[in-house]
């Protein structure tokens, strides 16, 4: 047993501090069961809320005045909403991967990280579902989408992107929803036996579903959890991979590339790992955590971000080879136009953020010291951003007839719904640590047994 | 008084640690007890092997769900296109297969994941809100060191007294019996 | 205070016995009563003597078709209901009549199509000469003129809404004070006019009134010639235009268009030999666009190229690489030469190529007398002001002309305007002029009132009313005739009266035809004109030149927002005016497109966007005429008004005009950002050898995917780049046809553009004197469409006959099927830009075979779906296959130069069918394998460096 353990390469390191069993559940569990939190947690929440607000405001704007008053037109009639969407769903992979891949793969360290990684995927993949039906011309019949057998609309044409895109996320939403009920079940059990208020023990008891840990439920819970977590792996892959079909299957210049698949897949854990480090460090600050989230944990996520950020470094250079190799004139111009024309600086701005802040990773200095992991975080994510805005819209603007050239600027509405979705989102991530437990207590338990073992 | 045996459920022995359960686990199964369950508040391996558990045919279910997934959502689109609409659109055959594996891949998914987590849910009977050792009063999910032993009382060799005595060597922490 | 039945009956007594009345209110319209209107009930008062509600429209409807039917105009007066059938008519079926509208005072005929007596769409009409079944933009814009919102309703007293019956009392009373002094102190003031029952009139009011004086104000007139010439193109082998744009201007120019476009059409299955047009301009135009070899002269040194070019001639050696070319080429044509003077070109221009042209008179061209257009012994507007200032005149009469806006700048006619008494003003909009006035007469719109015009070659046609008078409508006959004394006859009776050698039956095939017979003027013969010797002029720094827009007319059309919008066919500017310089000129000044310029004349200075448009003269700035008119309360005024700058002797090139960077930039809103071809092949130019030759330029790619089987027709559609001059009104055509909205220079400025069918113009070249190519580009109704395999919801599909048709009821808006159209045809609706309000006028307009589209959805042109739908119901019915060229889609048969060809590509026969087997047929961007049903024919060109001699 030790040996194996061993040989899953566990390291101490990913959990420091010597807590019993009974003070993790405690420090844990007293998070969402403490009466009241400090008043900062809730200025926090407030200020985001606020910014939330934007989001609603603009697109209650958008829906009443109609989809031109952001930033489109011919030929660029796709602009921030589906960046973003591209940018979101690309976030919400690494939670994913966290929980079901590095599970497949025994990394254990995960076992602190990945419930919030997981809430994380879910609000960003739920954020990102409302842009692409924002973004239609008639956001009430998104529905039309949707195979649905009724008389007055035909069925969806299977054959395109747009379609695989709804298959695509709508599986996603709903297999990462079942994956983080699940894994927290448990714990709200744990919740419902520590909760003091009659309330809160019928609501944790209600969704802990009368989980008691039988030794028989926990044997079908283990291989119930293991084959999502399998299903969740090649599903996670194949997410991103079809949000990049609906430009690799488009014939415009920028757009029609192979590389796309991989190289967006790279690209949504590179942004994913960001944002979860943007997220756990103030975490583990504020909630003095820094016991379970380890800097361990964040030399890991650095180091995924390096791999994936190679990735995607990579994936530039074979587009703009790509682009020369071809030989095709409109493709050359157009990677011509992205390098020196009318938006070259997003082109330059892209590399510096992606590329540049990169190779600060190498250093174990640079992943092991948390606050300037977030700056790079942050600035990645910015440039992240910004590679989508520069693969969808600057493609746009030089198509194949010159006279239908045209460049294309964002409004006001583009910006509050960018900055409010993020307003949004961190205020969905306040509400959910106020309500649940931000780590897998149990799993956390399990894996302090594991080391003990291992020793 | 004390409560006769046929209104309890059985009998609940608390442990220290997942390894003590193990033991007393092993030992109840020498003796021949059958009916047995444990609580644990994170899973332990083999443990469900020594009560005699331990096999499962969910991952079979799931194959299957994922099957009829994959097979119903492209019976749904070649059904769309050639009898339902066969309408030319952009020059392509009517039944562009390749285009139909995406759809076709993530319905899969979705209907094993399906398959998966209810199949789960249904194994363990649950939800259930309502079960006998919650009546125990030793008995805590919330601490995450107490491990416990449950012995039915319709179990053919169930003996209250000779149990408590075995468990009592199995250093319980507590032993309690479970009310119906 | 509320009409009681008292002040109504007052009003009705004192209404004059003769007049027809609708209802009361029409009657009681007292300016107390409209007064009490506008301030209890704003709204109200908006629709009452304004806005045709529906059901006024209805009624007008009924009475329109009622009239239609018989053809006379007092039944205009009786109403129809609608549960009567009028005659002729089943409901759903569109009529179509001949009728003729008035462009610059010629006539152009037309075909007009009405659906249940709503006037919807022009066509051209092929028996008249000045149209031979094309149109251009006006005229497709005509409708929309009818019904636009900001058009004059009332007849006006000062501001107080009066009736024609009062104006008629006035004109009673005018003319009784006038008759005795023989009508001194009465002046009017007409626009160009070449109308035979206006001249009949104007002659009686001035025997009736000897001392009454009329005056002529035609902003654009050009140069006065004592003859006019009409070439003819299948004679000339060689074409030279001196300055002249006879493509783009005059009333001759779709004729003259389709004359050259046919002296070019080479085929390898047909004509192989093409005219060669050579070109000396100091405007862009869309004549120096076609031209084989074309040289851009400053305007000022216009005369002196033409005269060197004269000695070359003679000489027969030139001093440039144009004029030697000219020479050998026109020489070696002998008498198939044509030199063609422009309009605006100066007297000595005139003559030389009069000259020049002596030798091949009745061969390349006939001359006639010119057309009249104005009363006998009509002044100038500088003499009606010395007569105002002079205090000669008492009564004015400005009818039909804006002077406000388009009077010269040295003659501030504003305060001369202050000296007259009385002022009669007629119009179709209460403009700045109109507000000067004592009595403003709203004018009938050409389809909405009888008369006749001529054409350029003289020929007379009838103007027939498609729809009784919207609002209180009167024609320039009736006014005239009011003041001489008539105050019963309409103006059907007097234009009858005009043409009283036609009986009825006559009359018929005259309103019929859409021509009368033999009224074409007789050729004749000019003996050489006086050589004036050929004027030097000082060489300003910058020559700053007026040209006239080519849709506003010098501003008649200004409030026609259907042509505001529409793009110029070389600027491809929308919604204003700009000065328009070539790079280097802009270079000189120092500014960049947007920035102001600032052009000053004495004291007057005038400011607007500067605006690079390469094919400009160099060191000069071209600044279009008919902007900056304001067209009454509920209209805006687009753009700068350019007339102030204009001095006596100085109409055009603007001598002693400065030129310099303003403060600030100015807003330029284009449809096309860039200009280069970027080395793609996109326009393709064939020397006229490869159609000897035959070595086709099209490769089908391989494609994998099977092709369908089209059940029916295949429709297909070939445009002849060598034919197209990029004049625009195949793009109007589509949107009149598609009821596609105007969405305003706002949603201009972003890209949102709604036309279906663009012209796309490239340069090629040398900047500062390129070679101008245009493209039309609709749908090109690809067979493996790549817009439809990425529409989620089935939105856009391929019909049973291989049309790629876009269902608007099933569009979501995604926009993904416009991403991925390599030609970007597609249009969306980002807002609602249809105005679905009944109240509008303009909800008249619709085709009511096209659906109205909403907000959100995509559109795209679709061949006209409609008229094939209506060939295929007919087909049906008469159980005939539908015959080839039985359906026109509206870019084709708009196009003055038939440069599109539309029909079934399945019969081989076909005209479309045989047009893509000739060699240099080619699809655009084939490369991508979209399989095209719209391919074009190459440029096929015929530069004199190409090859000796022609052909």
């Amino acid at each position: 047993m030790a040996e194996a353990m061993r040989s899953d390469g566990i390291d101490p390191a990913v959990l420091a501090g010597n807590e019993s069993n009974r003070a993790i559940a405690a420090k844990i569990a007293a998070i969402p069961l403490a009466p009241k939190l400090p008043r900062r947690f809730w200025w926090g929440f407030a200020a985001f809320f606020t910014i939330g607000l934007l989001f609603l405001g603009c697109v209650s704007y958008l829906l009443a005045a109609g989809i031109g008053t952001i930033g489109l037109n011919v030929p660029a009639a796709w602009g921030f909403l589906i960046v973003n969407t591209v940018w979101w769903i690309g976030i919400g992979h690494a939670g994913t991967l966290i929980s079901a891949v590095l599970l497949l793969m025994r990394q254990n360290w995960r076992n602190s990280i990945n419930r919030f990684a997981e809430a994380m995927t879910l609000m960003a993949v739920a954020l990102a579902g409302t842009f692409p039906i924002l973004h239609l011309g008639r956001p009430q019949y998104f529905y039309w989408l949707l195979p649905l057998p009724v008389t007055h609309m035909p069925w969806p044409n299977w054959r395109s992107p747009l379609v695989w895109d709804f298959f695509a996320i709508a599986t996603y939403v709903i297999v990462s929803l079942l994956f983080w009920f699940m894994g927290l079940v448990p714990d709200l059990a744990i919740l419902r036996d520590r909760a003091k208020s009659r309330g809160k023990q019928r609501i944790y008891g209600f969704f802990a579903l009368g989980w008691h840990g039988s030794a028989y439920h926990w044997h079908r819970y283990r291989i119930a959890y293991y084959l999502l977590a399998a299903l969740a792996t090649p599903l996670v892959v194949s997410v991103h991979s079809v949000i990049s079909l609906d430009f690799t299957s488009a014939i415009i210049p920028g757009y029609h590339s192979t590389i796309f698949p991989p190289y967006f897949v790279a690209g949504a854990l590179y942004s994913g790992f960001a944002m979860v480090i943007t997220i756990a460090v103030p975490l583990r600050h504020f909630f003095g955590l820094e016991d379970f989230i380890t800097l361990k944990h964040l030399d890991n996520a650095g180091k995924v971000m390096l791999a994936a950020g190679a990735v995607v470094a990579y994936g530039y250079l074979c587009e703009s080879f790509f682009a020369w190799y071809s030989g095709d004139r409109f493709e050359r111009y157009m990677m011509w136009n992205r390098m020196f024309g009318d938006y070259a600086w997003t082109f330059w701005f892209m590399l510096a953020c992606n590329v540049g802040t990169l190779q600060l990773l190498w250093f174990k200095r640079a992943r092991t010291s948390p606050w300037l992991l977030f700056a790079l975080a942050f600035i990645i994510n910015t440039g992240m951003w910004v590679e989508r805005y520069v693969i969808v819209v600057t493609s746009l603007t030089r198509d194949f007839l010159p006279s239908s050239w045209q460049n294309v600027l964002p409004t006001w509405v583009d910006f509050g719904i960018l900055f409010g979705s993020l307003g949004l989102f961190f205020a969905m991530m306040f509400l959910f640590v106020r309500l649940l437990p931000l780590m897998t207590i149990f799993e956390v338990q399990e894996l302090k047994h594991e080391l003990k073992e291992a020793q | 008084m004390k409560p006769s045996e046929t209104e309890t459920h059985g009998l609940i022995a608390a442990f220290a640690t997942p390894e003590a359960l193990m033991k007393a686990a092993g030992r109840a199964r020498e003796r021949g007890f059958t009916r047995l369950d444990a609580f644990t508040p994170y899973p332990v391996e083999g443990l469900v092997e020594k009560l005699g558990g331990g096999t499962s045919r969910l991952p079979v279910y799931t194959f299957i769900g994922g099957a009829v997934g994959f097979f119903g959502i492209l019976a749904l689109q070649f059904y769309s296109v050639l009898i339902a609409y066969p309408i030319d659109v952009g020059g392509r055959p009517l039944a562009s297969w390749p285009a139909f594996l995406v759809p076709g891949f993530e319905c899969t998914i979705l209907g094993a994941a399906f398959t998966a987590f209810f199949g789960m849910l249904a194994g363990n009977r649950l939800p259930r809100l309502y079960h006998h050792v919650f009546n125990a009063q030793s008995f805590s999910f919330a601490g995450g060191d107490r491990f416990y032993l449950l012995i039915a009382s319709d179990d053919p060799r169930y003996d209250r007294t000779k149990l408590r005595r075995m468990l009592h060597r199995l250093d319980a922490l507590a032993i309690e019996e479970v009310l119906e | 205070m509320p009409v009681t039945d008292k002040d109504m009956r007052e009003e009705l007594a004192a209404a004059e016995p003769a007049r027809f009345w609708r209802s009361l209110e029409e009657r009681a319209r007292t300016p107390a009563f409209r007064r009490m209107l506008d301030a209890e009930f704003p709204e109200i008062a908006e629709r009452y003597a304004t806005a045709t509600d529906r059901r006024t429209a209805l009624k007008l409807l009924g009475a329109s078709l009622l009239m239609a039917g018989m053809g006379t105009a007092k039944a205009a007066e009786g109403i129809a209901p609608y549960v009567e059938q009028p005659e002729n008519l089943v409901p759903g079926k569109p009529q179509f009549y001949a009728s003729t509208l008035n462009e610059r005072g010629y006539g152009m005929g037309v075909i007009v199509e009405a659906h249940e007596g709503r006037p919807t769409k022009i066509e051209g009409n092929p028996n008249h000469p000045a149209s031979l079944g094309g149109t251009d933009p006006i005229m497709q814009a005509a409708a929309f003129s009818l019904y636009e919102p900001s058009r004059s309703r009332t007849v006006l007293k000062g501001n107080e809404v009066a009736t024609w019956g009062e104006f008629q009392a006035e004109m009673a009373a005018l003319r009784e004070r006038g008759l005795p002094q023989g009508g001194a102190g009465i002046g009017v003031v007409v626009g160009p006019n070449t109308s035979p029952t206006l001249q009949r009139l104007f002659s009686q009011l001035q025997q009736a009134m000897p001392a009454l004086r009329f005056y002529l104000s035609d902003p654009l007139a050009g140069t006065p010639r004592p003859y006019a010439v009409l070439p003819h193109f299948d004679a000339a082998k060689v074409i030279v235009s001196l300055g002249s744009d006879f493509l783009g201007e005059g009333a001759g120019r779709l004729a003259a268009a389709r004359g050259f476009a046919d002296s070019r059409r080479v085929r390898a299955s047909g004509q192989r030999t093409m005219s060669r047009l050579y070109c000396l301009e100091s405007v862009a135009s869309l004549t120096g666009a076609k031209a084989d070899s074309h040289l851009l002269v400053r305007p000022s040194a216009m005369d002196e190229t033409v005269a060197r070019l004269a000695t070359a001639m003679q000489s027969g050696t030139g001093d440039d690489a144009f004029a030697t070319a000219l020479v050998r080429d026109a020489r070696a044509a002998g008498n198939g030469v044509l030199f063609i003077a422009g309009e605006r070109e100066s007297a000595f221009v005139q003559a030389t190529a009069q000259r020049l042209n002596q030798p091949s008179a009745g061969i390349t061209h006939t001359l006639i007398a010119p057309v009249a257009t104005a009363p006998a012994n009509a002044g100038s507007l500088y003499d009606l002001v010395a007569d105002m200032h002079a205090g000669t005149i008492t009564s004015l009469f400005v009818l039909d002309c804006d002077l406000m806006h388009s009077a010269p700048g040295d003659l501030d006619i504003g305060a001369a305007l202050e000296h007259v008494p009385t002022l009669y003003h007629h119009g179709l909009h209460v403009d700045e002029t109109a507000r000067k006035a004592d009595w403003h007469v709203p004018a009938t719109h050409d389809l909405e009132s009888w008369g006749d015009l001529r054409a350029f070659d003289g020929t007379a046609s009838i103007l027939q009313p498609l729809i009784a008078p919207l609002y209180q409508g009167r024609t320039i006959a009736e006014l005239i005739a009011a003041l001489t004394g008539d105050f019963v006859s309409s103006s059907l009776d007097l234009t009858r009266a005009t043409w009283a050698q036609l009986d009825d039956a006559g009359w018929r095939e005259a309103l019929k035809r859409g021509v009368i017979a033999d009224t074409a003027a007789p050729a004749i013969t000019v003996s050489p004109l006086a050589e004036t010797a050929s004027p030097v002029h000082e060489a300003a720094q910058i020559d700053v030149v007026l040209t006239p827009d080519p849709f506003l007319d010098g501003g008649a059309h200004a409030a026609n927002l259907f042509l505001t919008e529409l793009p110029r066919p070389l600027t491809k500017l929308v919604w204003g005016n700009a000065a328009e310089m070539a790079p280097a000129t802009a270079q000189k000044l120092g500014v960049v497109t947007g920035d102001l310029v600032e052009i000053g004349i004495d004291k007057q200075a005038l400011t607007l966007p500067a605006f690079i448009s390469p094919g400009q003269a160099p060191d000069t700035v071209v600044v279009p005429l008919g902007f900056g008119r304001w067209t009454g309360e509920d209209s805006d005024t687009v753009g700068t008004n350019a007339f102030p700058l204009r001095r006596r002797g100085n109409a055009w090139l603007l001598a002693g005009a400065g030129v310099k960077k303003g403060q600030g930039s100015g807003r330029i809103i284009t449809t096309q950002e860039h200009h280069a071809m970027e080395g793609r092949d996109i326009v393709r130019d064939v020397p006229l050898a490869i159609i000897a030759d035959e070595t086709p330029l099209a490769k089908e790619p391989p494609s994998l995917y099977p092709p369908y089987e089209i059940p029916e027709e295949a429709w297909g559609m070939s445009i002849d780049l060598t034919a197209c001059i990029g004049c625009n009104a195949c793009v109007a055509a589509c949107q009149a046809e598609n009821n596609s909205p105007v969405v305003g220079p706002d949603e201009m400025a972003v890209g949102h553009d709604m036309h279906w069918l663009r012209v796309d113009r490239y340069y090629a070249g040398d900047p500062e004197a390129p070679e101008t190519v245009f493209q039309p580009v609709p749908c090109m109704q690809c067979e493996d469409a790549p817009c439809e395999v990425v529409c989620p919801v089935n939105a856009t599909v391929h019909t049973h006959d291989g049309l790629n048709a876009q269902v608007y009821n099933r569009c979501v808006g995604t926009r993904y099927c416009s991403q991925n159209c390599p030609y970007k045809v597609r249009r969306f609706n980002f807002f609602q830009y249809q105005d679905f309000d009944e109240g509008s006028p303009l909800s008249l307009l619709m085709n009511p075979n096209v659906s109205v589209r909403e907000r959100g959805v995509m559109e795209k042109c679709t061949y006209c779906v409609q008229r094939i739908s209506a060939a295929r119901i007919q087909s049906e019915i008469s159980d005939q296959p539908i015959a080839d060229g039985a359906v026109q889609t509206a870019c084709q048969q708009a196009c003055p130069t038939r440069a599109i060809t539309f029909g079934n590509i399945k019969d081989k026969q076909s005209a479309v069918a045989r047009e893509k087997t000739e060699p240099h047929s080619y699809a655009l961007l084939e490369e991508l394998g979209t399989r095209p049903r719209t391919t074009y024919l190459a440029r096929v060109t015929n530069r004199p460096d190409e090859d000796k001699g022609n052909g």
